[in-house]
């Protein structure tokens, strides 16, 4: 099986298409290899921040725009069988229990997969949830660069197949009003223990 | 591994891709009733796909009433090209999809393939999924029965039959 490995180089950050020559993974991953929600450090994670990429519109996005939203970030892409509509579904069930503050928050799902993720694209499947919903992609090296601040990590898979697969970091990214990473979960947190979490921020805890 | 709650065992690792198949939508979803092998698979779903989101995926409850261990060992779609047996494989924060030889079902026992765990893949969709219709697939298991159900088309955002 012809693998392309997308990792991301922590020295320099740099997105390698290779199958040599890269460090595997992030040396600090967001989530435990064990399903856990609180791996390493994730209440106070140390890092993350702005960025700008391209929205279903084609317009360009800010993160610091969105000032004094509660944002919730997940990196995945469209062509993505089962774990991002999955999580994605997660994110809606939390918000649902989140009360009249839901329009305070917003969701952002930022693709890794820029080739066949257009904005088009984007745009069709965010409207699939019934949430407010920004659908981001960007130039590989954009992408790249956004990934590594969430030390998030990606791979392709089967690349010669036109339903290539992406391996790619599940973690659900909590960022305050202020827009500092407050805290991160695995990918199969539960809407209420995700809902509580949104909750805390919502109130400025 | 006996099914979507035992994603870790080593068999998991063992790939094997399971069907190649096409055919046609139906208009209804099939009430579950014991066959005559005494497999029962209930609340079947799949997710809605589009013309540029050509990959779908599968979920429903296997029931093993009969007194010997089963195993789902391929399945078929109509209307995707490729269907696969995978399982969600977390490791050092990334998830991925592993393909997977069987599902087992122990003697008078259900196996759940769920959002997140093990689940049957679909590739290469055409025409696309249409929530609220259905789609026929067929079941192959390692004794070598088959057994033809039918799932309902549910929104991307779905997480069950209803």
């Amino acid at each position: 099986m012809l693998r392309i490995r997308a990792s991301l180089c922590w020295v320099g950050a740099v997105l390698l298409f290779s199958t040599a020559g890269c460090h595997e993974k992030p040396p600090d991953p967001p989530a435990g290899s064990s399903g856990e929600s609180r791996a390493g450090s994730p209440e106070r994670p140390g890092f993350g921040g702005d960025f700008s990429l391209t929205n279903q519109d084609g317009q360009t996005f800010h993160l610091q725009d969105v000032r004094g939203k509660v944002v919730l970030l997940f990196f995945g892409y469209t062509s993505c069988p089962d774990m991002c509509p999955t999580t994605m579904s997660r994110i809606v069930s939390a918000l649902d229990r989140v009360g009249d503050k839901r329009s305070q928050v917003l969701t952002l799902f930022v693709s890794v997969d820029p080739k066949r993720d257009t904005p088009a694209a984007l745009k069709e499947y965010v409207t699939s949830f019934n949430t407010p919903l920004v659908g981001l992609t960007g130039t590989p090296e954009q992408i790249a660069q956004v990934a590594a601040k969430y030390h998030a990590s990606y791979e392709f898979v089967q690349t010669d197949s036109p339903n290539y697969l992406v391996n790619h970091t599940t973690a659900i990214f909590l960022i305050d009003r202020e827009g500092q990473l407050r805290q991160y979960f695995a990918y199969n947190e539960s809407p209420d223990g995700l809902a509580a979490a949104v909750g805390a921020v919502l109130k400025g805890n | 591994m006996t099914g979507a709650h035992n994603t870790g065992s080593a068999s998991l690792w063992l790939v094997c891709a399971v069907a190649i198949c096409g055919a046609r939508a139906v208009a209804a979803v099939q009430a579950p009733g014991p066959s005559a092998s005494g497999i029962v698979v209930r609340d079947a779903w799949v997710r809605e796909s589009t013309a540029t989101r050509t990959v779908s995926s599968g979920y429903m409850t296997i029931e093993n009433r009969t007194a010997h261990e089963a195993t789902l060992v391929g399945v078929t779609v109509a209307g995707a090209k490729r269907a696969e047996l995978h399982t969600v494989v977390q490791e050092h924060g990334q998830g991925s999809m592993q393909a997977v030889a069987g599902v087992r079902i122990p003697a008078r026992s259900s196996v759940a393939l769920e959002p997140g765990g093990t689940h049957i893949m679909l590739f290469d969709v055409a025409p696309p999924f249409v929530r609220g219709r259905a789609v026929t697939m067929r079941f192959t298991f390692g004794d070598r029965h088959t057994q033809t159900i039918r799932a309902v088309v549910r929104p991307l955002n779905a997480t069950s039959a209803r």
